[in-house]
């Protein structure tokens, strides 16, 4: 719910009712009136699928999922199967893809070691939004 | 009695040497990042532990999580919760002293701890690791004790088996929801698990009604980690085989690639900790040993 007495007067849109936003849950505040504006038909769906190399064909070996009809968690190690074997799959189920980590050559004393997920690989799709309901 | 009033882990009388771990367990640590050690802690000591952690070592819970009071960090351990009749006794266990002395050495500083609560509504904990990015060959460990059993849907750590050697920052890997392989923890009571203190980890969401506890523990090794372990068994070339076969495994979540360097990580840590610097995983170190100099980048400008 909005916290300031600015944001406590503006129109906030949410999702539908039962909904809660990762957003509400991570405790962030509600988004002011210049962002809310008029209702969208439509909401992304944000896929991060991470692969066992650079090839859209390659093993899915870790997967996010970011909603923004609010009906998905957001939530950290709550599924134990990845949603497609590859990122092939995803285009097959439809999603589209909309960035890839580049490919970077090792650093110069850093070549063998480790840190983040090399082939990370974002994909989204447009869903219809959810029965709205007007917060005032 | 006020915890900094207790006398230390290692006043009371001696029990004689703890049983130290094995070389696989100690491989199985430089892989995974972590050892598991199911219902560990006898009964009587959980009761005792649950009821420490649930009313905030003897003072009344604020329901703020880990407790306000620690320690002052960069001391021995010996000096701190010798008379805690639950978490002291669980560090005094012959056992859990065999595993600290293992891998840190005996009487380690206390770097904090702090009481994990998992409670109902909560949202999961961003996947991260533990205080900031660590460039050491060193390293910390970070004991988790679950004095209440852990089943499942009931917030259990989430585990990330082989990521220690990953050099991130914190919660930068937040973005990571789920990787394969990763490990969902159910535990029975008293079960203990032992970290390297770079795995990635994280709280999970309770669907259960009560809270979950869990004491967390990390010390500093005051000795070089070299041979503190019964490390007599490596005489045994079978040993050494099973060494080498714990060390080449790869886990779900690692990139093709990436794993091959991960081997090389457990390679070295496994070299420095055995003092056998000729030790080798598929040979990895040694081919790029091997007429090491000069570099290339020393001809190429």
């Amino acid at each position: 719910m909005p916290t300031s007495p600015e944001a406590s007067q503006a129109t906030v849109i949410r999702g539908g009712a039962g909904t809660v936003s990762p957003l509400e849950e991570a405790g962030t505040s509600a988004p002011s009136s210049w962002l809310a504006g008029a209702p969208a038909p439509t909401r992304q769906q944000v896929l991060v699928l991470y692969l066992a190399n650079s090839s859209l064909a390659s093993r899915v070996v870790g997967w996010s999922i970011y909603d923004g009809t609010g009906a998905l968690s957001a939530e950290t190690g709550e599924h134990q199967e990845p949603p497609f074997h590859t990122g092939l799959d995803a285009l097959c189920a439809g999603w589209r893809l909309i960035g890839a980590s580049p490919l970077v050559a090792a650093q110069q004393g850093a070549e063998y070691r480790t840190a983040f997920q090399r082939f990370e690989f974002f994909f989204e799709r447009l869903v219809a939004a959810p029965a709205q309901e007007v917060v005032s | 009695m006020n915890p900094e009033q207790w006398p230390g882990v290692g006043s009371g009388p001696s029990r004689g040497a703890p049983p130290l771990l094995s070389s696989t367990q100690v491989a199985e640590l430089v892989a995974a990042g972590y050892l598991r050690f199911d219902a560990l802690v006898p009964a009587e000591i959980n009761d005792a532990a649950s009821e420490e952690l649930r009313t905030n070592f003897g003072e009344p819970s604020q329901g703020l999580g880990p407790i306000s009071r620690r320690f002052a960090p960069g001391r021995p351990l010996s000096g701190y919760f010798g008379g805690s009749p639950g978490v002291g006794r669980m560090l005094a266990l012959p056992a859990v002293q065999g595993i600290i002395q293992s891998l840190v050495g005996p009487d380690p500083f206390y770097d904090h701890h702090a009481i994990h609560v998992r409670r109902p509504g909560e949202p999961s904990q961003p996947l991260h690791a533990d205080a900031v990015i660590d460039a050491r060959a060193a390293f910390d460990i970070q004991l988790m004790y679950y004095p209440e059993a852990v089943p499942a849907r009931g917030g259990g750590t989430l585990l990330v088996p082989g990521s220690q050697f990953r050099q991130v920052n914190e919660q930068e890997i937040a973005r990571y929801q789920n990787l394969a392989g990763q490990v969902q923890l159910e535990c029975p009571a008293g079960t203990v698990l032992v970290l390297h203190h770079g795995l990635w980890h994280c709280g999970r969401r309770t669907y259960l009604d009560g809270e979950r506890y869990m004491f967390k523990l990390r010390l500093n090794p005051r000795v070089p980690q070299v041979r503190l372990w019964a490390c007599e068994d490596l005489e045994d070339e079978a040993v050494v085989e099973q060494v080498r076969s714990i060390l080449e495994r790869p886990f779900p979540w690692y990139e093709g690639a990436a794993a091959r360097l991960e081997q090389i990580q457990r390679a070295a840590l496994f070299r420095r900790l055995s003092g056998d610097d000729t030790f080798q995983v598929e040979y990895w170190l040694g081919r790029l040993e091997n007429q090491a100099h000069p570099r290339l980048d020393e001809l190429v400008p």
